[in-house]
């Protein structure tokens, strides 16, 4: 009877340990902080990289107290729930907070450089944001679809851009490089995972929920 | 009816501790996706896509609480005989691993050729469901 008791108060044991360490490992994984692996870097340039630019692509106001600076993919689903975030913040937040997003293109997703490319010709007719959205909206439906470029055709249609010099725009090399220099200037800041977020210069951990993330940029303000 | 020798317990207990891995892998996925909060995309692996995509979940149920129920009875199987000494306890357990074997075989079907990801916790399941089959055999033909 003996022999019983310990062989499987044994077994419970063992599995209760298994589990608390393993939830343990899984917590910490969720809190990657991008402060922490951010590399010693001279802080002049990153200061300059972390600057609001007359070029940036921004929502809200451009004299605001608060930046907000995100760097992003198209194909992440979390950069989808940031993106949807953002947008309320900036509603609700208005003047007082200024929305920026960088390109910051994985390689592991197949279709986020051509994402990039799509937002950028489409913010030099003036409807980068617009784009932004239509391409986050319908991030599960491309992103599955094995062809994402002629939906991101259809979005170029519906926005009513001019077809023409959008393909001129999709064709010029700046551009490319406008969304290279974004990821370089990424790398160099430190950012490893996206979306990353800059708020006045200071890397932020992934907040867990809205409330969360609002009050990283109330504290801000 | 054959009596239990050194070997066999060796055997069970090797069944034990693949089944504890497959065990702690599942478990670790489960927590990570009640506890995911906003997961972010990183720069190298594809573990967050498979997670993060529909296939990951049976509806409201997360494959990876599949997988803890499935390495928990293994657990529990390979006690019993521990316990008892008796291979008649793992006669229905082929019934079980091989379907497992076939789901997981077809989950990593999903993984690499439609989310066109390698996530390295799945791999681990994957060769840890196939081990467990092939021990349940083993076990099978003692029996």
């Amino acid at each position: 009877m003996n022999k019983r008791y310990v062989l499987w108060g044994g077994f419970i044991g063992v599995i209760v340990i298994v589990v608390l360490v393993m939830v343990r490992f899984a917590g910490q994984e969720s809190e990657v902080t991008v402060a922490n692996s951010a590399p010693a870097n001279n802080s002049d340039e990153r200061s300059a990289i972390l600057e609001v630019r007359d070029d940036d692509w921004m929502k809200g106001n451009p004299d605001a107290d608060v930046v907000v600076i995100k760097y992003s993919d198209f194909q992440c689903p979390a950069c989808r729930f940031y993106a949807s975030m953002d947008d309320r913040l900036s509603e609700e937040l208005g003047d007082e907070v200024l929305f920026i997003y960088r390109h910051f293109p994985l390689q592991n997703f197949q279709f986020s450089r051509l994402a990039s490319t799509y937002a950028e010709a489409a913010g030099r007719q003036g409807q980068f944001w617009d784009m932004h959205d239509l391409i986050y909206i319908n991030q599960q439906r491309w992103s599955r679809s094995g062809d994402a470029e002629t939906m991101f055709n259809q979005f170029v249609d519906s926005l009513e851009l001019d077809r023409e010099q959008f393909e001129a725009d999709l064709e010029d090399p700046g551009l490319m490089d406008r969304i290279r220099s974004d990821y370089d200037d990424g790398r160099q800041l430190g950012v490893r995972s996206v979306p990353t977020v800059f708020i006045n210069g200071e890397a932020i951990d992934s907040p867990g929920s809205f409330d969360g993330y609002r009050s990283l940029i109330e504290a801000h303000m | 009816m054959k009596r239990f020798s050194r070997s066999s317990t060796a055997w069970v207990v090797v069944f034990l501790l693949i089944a504890f891995v497959g065990f702690a892998d599942a478990v670790y996925l489960t927590a990570s996706h009640y506890m995911g909060g906003l997961p972010t995309c990183t720069i190298v692996e594809g573990c967050d896509e498979v997670a993060m995509s529909a296939y990951s979940t049976f509806g409201p149920i997360p494959i990876a609480l599949l997988g803890v129920l499935f390495y928990t009875a293994m657990l529990i199987w390979g006690m019993l005989w521990l316990d008892t000494r008796k291979f008649q306890v793992f006669r229905f357990l082929p019934y079980v691993t091989v379907p497992a074997f076939v789901f997981s075989m077809w989950l990593i079907y999903v993984m690499y050729f439609v989310i066109e990801a390698i996530c390295i916790y799945c791999l681990i399941s994957s060769a840890t469901t196939t081990l467990i089959m092939l021990l349940s055999f083993r076990f099978r033909r003692k029996f």
